[in-house]
């Protein structure tokens, strides 16, 4: 039913990534920048929520699949790839334009990841209450536990080289004196313009969304990012938020070889998931036509039908009897299972004479 | 009533005898030096820059900046207050590292960028970080065996940087602490990318290089006719991979790549010769 309004694998470009989390359709910004760029492009494409890194060759998400070829993995790799299929969002950019666009793009990727990484990671509130639970929740069964410690382990060791400083007069890590010159960077870069390079978007707006979207959430439980870029850098703040809407305002679809396969599996380790994969907005509500909703209509009330039916025959034919009235002056309800004359509530009253004498 | 005698005897045996301290040098130096101190790794004989990257950054950013300063060889990172090399001793007493060292200059000898237009400013933060992330990353820290790299190409490993590290301590230490300083550097590069490989690497700082090279263009700086930070981060990445990987066996991929852009080879001749040949 559902499977048939999503576009086939194979059809069209898959990408698989983590899950959604936090009103985006991935909480991890490299995934959501492939998916930001292939959105921008306007490219046919599917989702694929992935629960574990392991089905991509190089143990790291997202992944691209092209058809028959080899998976594409990595960001910068994927929009390498969409750019030899003619997707090119950078070709209207000058030698000294495709420069800065590199700079900037390292700028986000290295730099502004380290800053979310120490916000979600690093703190210790956030990691209890809001990104832990919040990435727990968005993935399946085990991964839900395993994910985010590693995670959490790799932020560590990558983060080990930024100090405790002191910032007009409070002891702050590093990293938050840093983020506001990488943000300024960015806002500089940005000015007035709709996107980084003038009225048309590149890749590097693909990039800088993704990372950026994910630092404004404002419902962490210590939200420094979000406070920072709300109140000092309004103009990226106002184009994430923009941006936002233009890519992800309608929902995504999900790709055919996600769900259908998975369905007992998933219903076992996760019933929430396994119901918003079946149930999300993503399976095509709008394009049923009315001979299908008739159609569907037609199965449920059918199902309905036969299962009352049966209820009813059983009933009539007095497989299944209850009794209600007294039958041994008790005030019992007897239940009685194909004509069996109670013998379980009298052995019940024989232990109870037993006790009495 | 007297002390028995066998205990008498073990005390005159074992005397008790306060000896004078034992001279401990104060802390070095005893008082705030009247001009600034730079900490670096050791240069090689002949050089007078030093071998590690991130120290020629600092001695290039102070010269450009015309701080007044000496320089101390230092083989110690952990004597730095952030474990790493360089670190500034201010003229008061205070010891800096990082970014505090760009502070202090900027304060007592004037910022280089206080000229740049906004646009340019943005431009030089997001340079400096490829810089610093690419350059290095290729440079010190991932170059796969084949690749002749620093840490990974045994050729290069033996050649220099073993000998760079264990020339500055008695052997056993000197291999062991070799070792342990490779693990972490491995430790530290798996924690910034999920898989090391040596194409991916070289190209990323390939493009790195051919980005720098298009924004310096024939200009004599990055931001025209003055350094920057930028410059200091550029030349001390293009100097050590010139200067030090220079091979009389063979050619090294990541200096290749440097030398297929003559301005950018041009540029590191022409800083060294300005500002640390005299």
């Amino acid at each position: 039913m559902a499977a048939d309004d999503r576009v086939k694998g194979g059809a069209a470009l898959e990408l698989f990534m983590w899950g959604p989390a936090y009103n985006l359709p991935s909480f991890d910004p490299f995934c959501l920048s492939a998916a930001a760029y292939l959105q921008l492009a306007e490219v046919t494409w599917v989702v694929n929520e992935c629960n574990n890194a392991g089905v991509s060759p190089r143990g790291e998400l997202p992944m691209l699949r092209d058809s028959l070829l080899e998976p594409v993995v990595t960001t910068s790799k994927i929009i390498a790839h969409l750019k030899k299929k003619g997707y090119d969002l950078d070709q209207h950019l000058s030698a000294t334009e495709a420069a800065e666009c590199l700079a900037f793009t390292g700028l986000v990727e290295d730099k502004l990841h380290d800053a979310l990484l120490f916000s979600w990671w690093l703190e210790a509130k956030n990691v209890m209450k809001s990104t832990r639970p919040t990435i727990s929740k968005s993935l399946r069964g085990w991964a839900g536990f395993r994910v985010p410690s590693q995670l959490q382990k790799k932020a560590e060791a990558r983060l080990k080289r930024y100090r405790t400083v002191t910032y007009k007069g409070k002891e702050t890590n590093e990293i938050y004196v840093l983020v506001r010159e990488w943000y300024k960077a960015l806002a500089n870069k940005l000015g007035e313009q709709p996107y980084f390079f003038g009225s048309r978007p590149s890749s590097l707006d693909a990039v800088v969304f993704g990372h950026l979207a994910l630092h404004c959430i404002p419902s962490l439980a210590e939200p420094t990012l979000f406070s920072i870029l709300t109140f000092e850098f309004p103009t990226l703040y106002a184009y994430c938020e923009r941006m936002r809407e233009d890519l992800f305002g309608a929902p995504l679809r999900a790709s055919a070889n996600h769900g259908a396969s998975w369905i007992l599996g998933d219903i076992v380790r996760s019933p929430m998931v396994y119901m918003r994969t079946v149930f999300s907005p993503a399976a095509g509500k709008k394009e049923k036509s009315v001979e299908e909703r008739r159609a569907e209509v037609g199965t449920w009330m059918s199902v309905v039908g036969a299962v009352g039916f049966f209820v009813g025959y059983i009933f009539y034919s007095g497989i299944v009897r209850i009794e209600i009235g007294d039958g041994d002056g008790d005030g019992n309800v007897d239940v009685d299972v194909d004509g069996e004359e109670g013998g379980g509530w009298q052995d019940a009253d024989a232990h109870n004479d037993h006790n009495t004498e | 009533m007297g002390i028995p005698n066998p205990l008498k005897k073990l005390q005159d045996a074992l005397p008790l005898v306060r000896y004078p301290a034992v001279y401990t040098p104060p802390i070095w130096p005893a008082e705030p030096a009247n001009i600034p101190i730079l900490f670096i790794f050791p240069p090689s004989k002949q050089a007078i820059t030093s071998l590690d990257a991130e120290c020629v950054k600092y001695q290039a950013f102070l010269a450009f900046s015309n701080y007044e300063h000496v320089t101390r060889e230092c083989h110690e990172p952990e004597m730095s207050p952030s474990g790493q090399l360089p670190f500034l001793m201010a003229a008061d007493g205070r010891i800096l590292t990082g970014r505090q060292i760009i502070e202090e200059v900027k304060d007592k000898a004037g910022d280089l960028e206080s000229r740049l237009t906004d646009a340019e400013r943005s431009n030089l933060t997001a340079f400096t970080q490829l810089a610093e992330t690419k350059l290095d990353f290729a440079l010190n820290y991932t170059f796969p065996p084949q690749l002749f790299t620093m840490w990974y190409d045994s050729r290069i490993r033996d050649r220099i940087t073993f000998p760079m590290y264990e020339s500055l301590y008695p052997w056993p230490l000197n291999k062991i602490l070799s070792r342990s300083l490779r693990s972490e550097k491995t430790e530290w590069m798996l924690s910034r990318r999920a898989v090391l490989k040596k194409d991916e690497i070289l190209d990323d700082a390939k493009r790195t290089l051919a980005a720098l090279s298009t924004l310096l263009g024939s200009q004599l700086f990055f931001f025209g006719s003055k350094a920057s930070f930028l410059d200091a981060v550029v030349f001390s990445y293009l100097h050590i991979i010139l200067s030090l990987l220079a091979l009389p066996s063979h050619e090294v991929p990541l200096r290749e790549a440097v030398m297929k852009h003559d301005n950018l080879v041009q540029y590191a001749r022409r800083v060294f010769n300005t500002f640390f040949a005299a």
